[in-house]
C-alpha cells in the first residue's frame, strides 16, 4: 500500500501537450485550525512559512486529504501524527459514542462537528475536488468495536467522508470487518504525494516502479550529476528489505544511501516523488531537513529544474532563512512569476491565517532580510 | 546579517545612512514614536544603502512584509534629495512606485497619501529634502540649521568656500553645500575632523539643534502622514507644488 503517495496521474496527453496542470486555488472552512481560509494564484513553486503551531503541516495535511478517495487516509495522517494504534487500525475505543466522536473531533476547527468540513482545490484543468467531512445525524450505525471475536457495539451517527468533482461524486464510510476498519472509497484519486519527516518513506519502492518501467535514469542522472562521488543507483535487498545502495568513489562495495547522507536521502526521496508522480504535486514538509546549508541552492536548483520538466508543482513548508536565500536565489534565475511566498498565523480565536506574497516582493523581502517567516 | 523586523506602523524608505541617522535623531527630538527610518537597498547588492535606485527593491520587500503580515505597516515614506532638480527628483521617485505597482500618492505631487481601496498596501508618500520646491539635500538642509547651532564658523567657511572659487567654480550647488557641510563637522569635531555625516549624527555629542525650526516642515510632513493614516486629522495639507 502507498504511504504518502494518492497514486493517480493527469492523462499522458496533458505532458505532452506541454499543459503544466496546477492547484490554482484552496478552499477550506472548519478543517482543523482553519476556521475559513481561501488562498488564490497558486504557483508552480510555493513555500510556506510560519511559527511552529501555525498550521503549516495542517495544510499539506488538507491537500492530501482531498487528493484522497477514501477515509483511510485520515487514519493514515493520525498515525503520523502519533495517533495511531500500532500501525494498524483496529480501534481501542471503550466502547461509547463519545469514545468514537474523539477519535474526529480534532478533524473540526474548535471541535465544533456540527458543521462540515470542507477541503476544496480548484486546478487549472479538472476544475474543482471538494472533501466534505460531516456526521450523519439522520442515519444510525452499529460499529463493532474491541478485539477480534468479541461482539461489543456501539450505535454512532457514521462520520462520511465525501469526494465530490465535476464527473463523481463518492462517499466513504467506516466499517468494521473481523476487528479491523476497513473504508470504503474511490480510486478516481488526485496525484499528490507527501513528504513529511513523520510520514514513513516508501521511495525505495518507487525507484523500484520507476526502475522497471525504464523512467529511473533521469533521477539518478541528477543525483550523480550533484553528487560526482556516487557513481550509480540500485535497489538491493538488506537482510530481508529492499532499499537503495549506492556506488561510492571510490569503493568497491555498495553502501545504502541512508547510511551515507541524510541529506542524499532526503534529496533522492524528492527526486523520486517528482519522477513518480509528473504532472501531480508533491508536499514537502520542512523542506530543509538534512540539507548542508552550502548545498541548498545546487539542491534547490535542481529539484525545481526537475520540477518543471516534470511538470509537477511544489509546495514547501520552512523554517529556515538559509533555505529562504537559496530559494530566492534560484527564483531569482527567470522563475520569479512561478514563485508565492505564504505565512501562516494564528488569530486569538485559535484560527489561523495564511498569506501570500507573489515572487517579485517576496524575493526582495528574502534577499533584502526583512523578517517574513 | 540579521533580519529586519517591521514593528513600527510607519516607515521612512530614505536614501542612505545618513539620512537614517538624520531622521532617526529627528524621531527622538520630536517624540515621534511610531516611524522608523531605513535606507533603500538593491536586491543585486542589499547590504548597502543604494540611493534612489535602491527604492524599487525595497519597496517590493516592504510589500511583502505586509502581504504576510497586514496591518503592520500602514505607511511608508520615501525620502529622498531634491538635488539640484526638485521634479524630476520626485518624478524619479514616482516611477520608482509605479514598477512596484503600489499605490501612487495623489494627486501628483502631493503630500496626500493614496489610501487603497482594498486596504493591502500601505499608503505611500514622497518626501523632498529640504523641500518640494526647492533644490538641495539632507546636507544643505543641516548646513542651514548650523546657521544657529555653528554660527562662529559659517562667516571662516563661507570665506573658505570663496577662496577656492577657482577650482570649485563650476560646482554643482549641491556639491558646494557638501564642502561647507564637511568643513563644519571637520572644524568643530579636534578629536576626529575626518568624522563621517552619519557618525556625526549618530554621535551622542551631535551639536545639531534637531528641533531646529529649519526642520519643521519636514516634522510636520511627518506628523501629518500619520495622523492622516490614523485618522486623527480629515486632510493633510495640500503640498505647495499640487
Amino acid at each position: 500500500m502507498d504511504t504518502n503517495l494518492q497514486h493517480a496521474k493527469h492523462s499522458s496527453g496533458d505532458l505532452e501537450n506541454g499543459e503544466y496542470v496546477m492547484i490554482d486555488k484552496i478552499e477550506i472552512t472548519n478543517f482543523r485550525c482553519f476556521k475559513s481560509q481561501s488562498i488564490g494564484g497558486l504557483k508552480k513553486f510555493n513555500v510556506l512559512v510560519g511559527p511552529s503551531g501555525s498550521g503549516k503541516t495542517a495544510l499539506l495535511e488538507a491537500l492530501f486529504l482531498v487528493a484522497g478517495g477514501s477515509a483511510e487516509i485520515y487514519y493514515r495522517l493520525r498515525g503520523w501524527r502519533g495517533l495511531g494504534v500500532g500501525g494498524s487500525l483496529a480501534l481501542a475505543l471503550t466502547g461509547t459514542r463519545m469514545s468514537y466522536e474523539s477519535m474526529f473531533r480534532e478533524l473540526f476547527f474548535g471541535f465544533d462537528n456540527k458543521a462540515s468540513a470542507r477541503v476544496e482545490i480548484v486546478d487549472s484543468k479538472m476544475g474543482y475536488r471538494r472533501l466534505s467531512v460531516s456526521y450523519k445525524p439522520d442515519a444510525e450505525y452499529e460499529l463493532p468495536l474491541g478485539e477480534e471475536g468479541i461482539q461489543n457495539f456501539v450505535q454512532v451517527n457514521p462520520i462520511v467522508f465525501s469526494w465530490k468533482t465535476p464527473h463523481m461524486h463518492v462517499e466513504s464510510k467506516v466499517q468494521s470487518k473481523e476487528g479491523k476498519l476497513q473504508f470504503a472509497g474511490t480510486n478516481d484519486v488526485y496525484p499528490i504525494w507527501l513528504i513529511s519527516p513523520s510520514a514513513p518513506s516508501s521511495y525505495a519502492q518507487h525507484f523500484s516502479d520507476l526502475s522497471k518501467k525504464g523512467e529511473s535514469a533521469p533521477v539518478v542522472e541528477e543525483f550523480c550529476k550533484l553528487f560526482p562521488i556516487v557513481k550509480g543507483i540500485s535497489l538491493e535487498s538488506s537482510a530481508g528489505q529492499m532499499a537503495l545502495f549506492v556506488e561510492l568513489s571510490p569503493f568497491k562495495e555498495k553502501m545504502p544511501i541512508g547510511m551515507i547522507s541524510a541529506g542524499m536521502n532526503k534529496y533522492l526521496e524528492i527526486m523520486v516523488s517528482i519522477a513518480s508522480n509528473p504532472g501531480g504535486v508533491v508536499l514537502i514538509d520542512e523542506i530543509e531537513n538534512g540539507f548542508y546549508y552550502e548545498s541548498l541552492t545546487m539542491l534547490l536548483r535542481s529539484v525545481c529544474r526537475f520540477a518543471e520538466e516534470q511538470k509537477v508543482q511544489l509546495i514547501a513548508t520552512t523554517h529556515s532563512y538559509e533555505f529562504l536565500e537559496s530559494f530566492a536565489s534560484v527564483m531569482g534565475e527567470g522563475k520569479e512569476q512561478h514563485f508565492n511566498l505564504l505565512r501562516s498565523s494564528r488569530n486569538e480565536d485559535g484560527s489561523v491565517d495564511i498569506r501570500v506574497s507573489r515572487g517579485p516582493s517576496a524575493k526582495s523581502a528574502i534577499v533584502q532580510h526583512f523578517e517574513v517567516r | 546579517m540579521g533580519n529586519s523586523v517591521i514593528k513600527k506602523a510607519f516607515h521612512i524608505v530614505c536614501e542612505g545612512r545618513d539620512d537614517k541617522a538624520f531622521f532617526t535623531k529627528l524621531f527622538e527630538a520630536h517624540g515621534i514614536q511610531d516611524f522608523e527610518a531605513e535606507c533603500a537597498r538593491t536586491n543585486n547588492d542589499p547590504k548597502r544603502c543604494a540611493g534612489k535606485s535602491g527604492i524599487t527593491d525595497t519597496l517590493l520587500g516592504l510589500k511583502a512584509v505586509n502581504d504576510l503580515n497586514p496591518g503592520i505597516l500602514r505607511g511608508i515614506i520615501i525620502a529622498v534629495d531634491s538635488d539640484e532638480d526638485p521634479a524630476k527628483s520626485f518624478e524619479s521617485v514616482r516611477r520608482s512606485i509605479k514598477e512596484t505597482k503600489m499605490q501612487l500618492p495623489v494627486p501628483d505631487q502631493a503630500l496626500i497619501p493614496k489610501l487603497d481601496p482594498q486596504g493591502m498596501d500601505p499608503a505611500i508618500a514622497i518626501l523632498s529634502i529640504p523641500w518640494i520646491d526647492q533644490p538641495g539635500h539632507l546636507d544643505s538642509l543641516l548646513f542651514d540649521s548650523m546657521q544657529t547651532s555653528h554660527a562662529d564658523l559659517i562667516a571662516p567657511i563661507e570665506d573658505f568656500c570663496d577662496s577656492t572659487e577657482h577650482r570649485t567654480r563650476d560646482w554643482a550647488q549641491n556639491n558646494k553645500s557638501k564642502m561647507k557641510l564637511r568643513c563644519a563637522i571637520a572644524a568643530s569635531k579636534e578629536g576626529e575632523p575626518g568624522l563621517s555625516l552619519a557618525y556625526f549624527l549618530e554621535s551622542s555629542e551631535c551639536e545639531i539643534n534637531f528641533k531646529d525650526v529649519k526642520f519643521n516642515k519636514i516634522v510636520n510632513f511627518i506628523k501629518e502622514f500619520s495622523e492622516h493614516l490614523n485618522g486623527k486629522t480629515r486632510k493633510p495639507k495640500p503640498h505647495p507644488a499640487a
